[in-house]
């Protein structure tokens, strides 16, 4: 599930997203399950140009490929899920963004305050811990 | 101590890199414009093969000495287009409020050198060569509290003070163009765990306590980092952050790693070889 095309310039899902399917992303994470016909409504609610059924279909269906979506069947009609919360698809995205971004400084001009390779001795975590908070307590 | 340390560790890098190209460029010279050269090490070893009438050695030393020359334009090249679509990219992601906001609070340290990215992984790094700069994320300032906030700061900026992104880029260049010289990456290691112990004490004595830097550390570590995959070589650098945390729990303690002595059987058994071809030549 990688976004492709990341807009940088665009603000929130619109990163992502062309228009439409942000905003239908943003009813389902908002509802959690429709179908298109309910999808195609609460879109009408916030827009003064009719939406064709089609077009709705059209964009559920492609985010149905790439992924970000769940087709389940429903009584009547299908029902449309997203695939993860918005919280797990952000933070995936930002994940996969920062590591992309890490990747193209090239390997060797940044000084990380940690390196991601480094990794530390459980023990040493812990000690560093009580050593911290006792440090703490006696500056309080 | 560590500031002769990291000071030894590039000095020595720097000398043996700087001779080994000096006298790289100066063979190819003799290849390619028929230079005249009387102690070359490289010209030295040539003749030498010739003599025992080991031709394909000859070659291969050639071989060698031109690959690595191109491989190091090619990877100074690489680096340059690199930093310049880095920084256009960390613009477009540049998160204008809170970059002002930090500019108020630390401006008087960091001046105008510190950008804030919106990005949701916790990331502290100091970056460039000339146009040097101290990168946070949102997501880092959202973990950590004013102090520690304050001593990553104070960490990065001993970093972009001393020009470690620039210092840290020759020693790993070099160690990665002369992987043939296994000394070289140890003591790019070497430097670059000094540099972070370093900035490490910095932002403690800065604060008055480790106590900052230290939490910082830890919540970053059990943060599980962002993922990504900087650095392309594995060595003793993974465990680095073990002896910066050593320091820290106790700062007057030696935590030096030890020296790894068949590295330096390798690279000195080749320094023994070169030598024995000058001497050879000579007499």
């Amino acid at each position: 599930m990688k976004i492709e095309n990341f807009k940088y310039h665009e603000r929130g899902m619109n990163r992502f997203f062309g228009p439409l399917e942000a905003r239908v992303m943003t009813i389902l994470w908002d509802n959690t399950e429709l179908t298109i016909k309910d999808v195609q409504h609460q879109l009408q609610l916030h827009q003064e140009k009719p939406l064709s059924f089609n077009t709705v279909m059209t964009v559920m269906n492609r985010l149905t490929e790439k992924g970000f979506l769940d087709k389940l069947p429903g009584r009547k009609a299908s029902l449309y899920r997203p695939t993860r919360s918005r919280e797990a698809f952000l933070e995936a995205q930002s994940k996969e963004l920062t590591g992309e971004l890490l990747d193209e400084f090239g390997p060797l001009i940044v000084n990380h305050m940690v390196d991601a390779l480094d990794e530390a001795d459980p023990d040493l975590l812990d000690q560093l811990e009580k050593r911290i908070q006792q440090l703490k307590k006696d500056r309080s | 101590m560590w500031n002769n340390r990291s000071r030894s560790a590039f000095v020595t890098s720097m000398l043996i890199s700087g001779i080994v190209v000096a006298q790289m460029l100066l063979y190819a010279c003799h290849l390619f414009f028929g230079w005249n050269l009387k102690t070359n090490l490289f010209h030295l070893c040539n003749m030498w093969m010739r003599s025992m009438g080991i031709f394909s050695f000859a070659y291969v030393l050639d071989a060698i000495v031109l690959t690595t020359l191109a491989s190091l334009v090619v990877n100074i090249l690489r680096q340059l287009w690199l930093i310049r679509r880095a920084e256009h990219k960390l613009e477009r992601s540049r998160d204008s409020r809170a970059t002002a906001l930090m500019a108020m609070k630390y401006g008087q340290i960091t001046g105008e050198r510190l950008l804030v990215i919106s990005s949701a992984a916790p990331l502290a790094f100091t970056m460039g060569f000339i146009n040097r700069r101290i990168i946070l994320s949102t997501g880092l300032l959202e973990l950590l509290d004013k102090e520690e906030e304050r001593a990553v700061i104070l960490h990065e900026m001993h970093h972009l003070r001393h020009h470690d992104p620039l210092k840290t880029f020759m020693t790993t260049l070099f160690a990665s163009v002369f992987w043939y010289i296994p000394v070289l990456r140890w003591l790019a290691d070497n430097y670059h765990l000094a540099r972070e112990i370093l900035a490490d004490g910095y932002a403690s004595r800065e604060q008055g306590s480790e106590a900052f830097i230290g939490s910082a550390l830890l919540k970053l570590l059990r943060s599980g980092q962002s993922g990504a995959q900087p650095f392309a070589h594995v060595s003793f650098a993974e465990h680095a952050v073990n002896y910066r945390i050593r320091k820290i729990l106790n700062p007057v303690q030696d935590v030096s790693p030890e020296l790894p002595w068949t590295t330096l059987a390798g690279s000195s058994g080749m320094l023994l070889l070169l030598m024995g071809m000058l001497f050879w030549a000579v007499v």
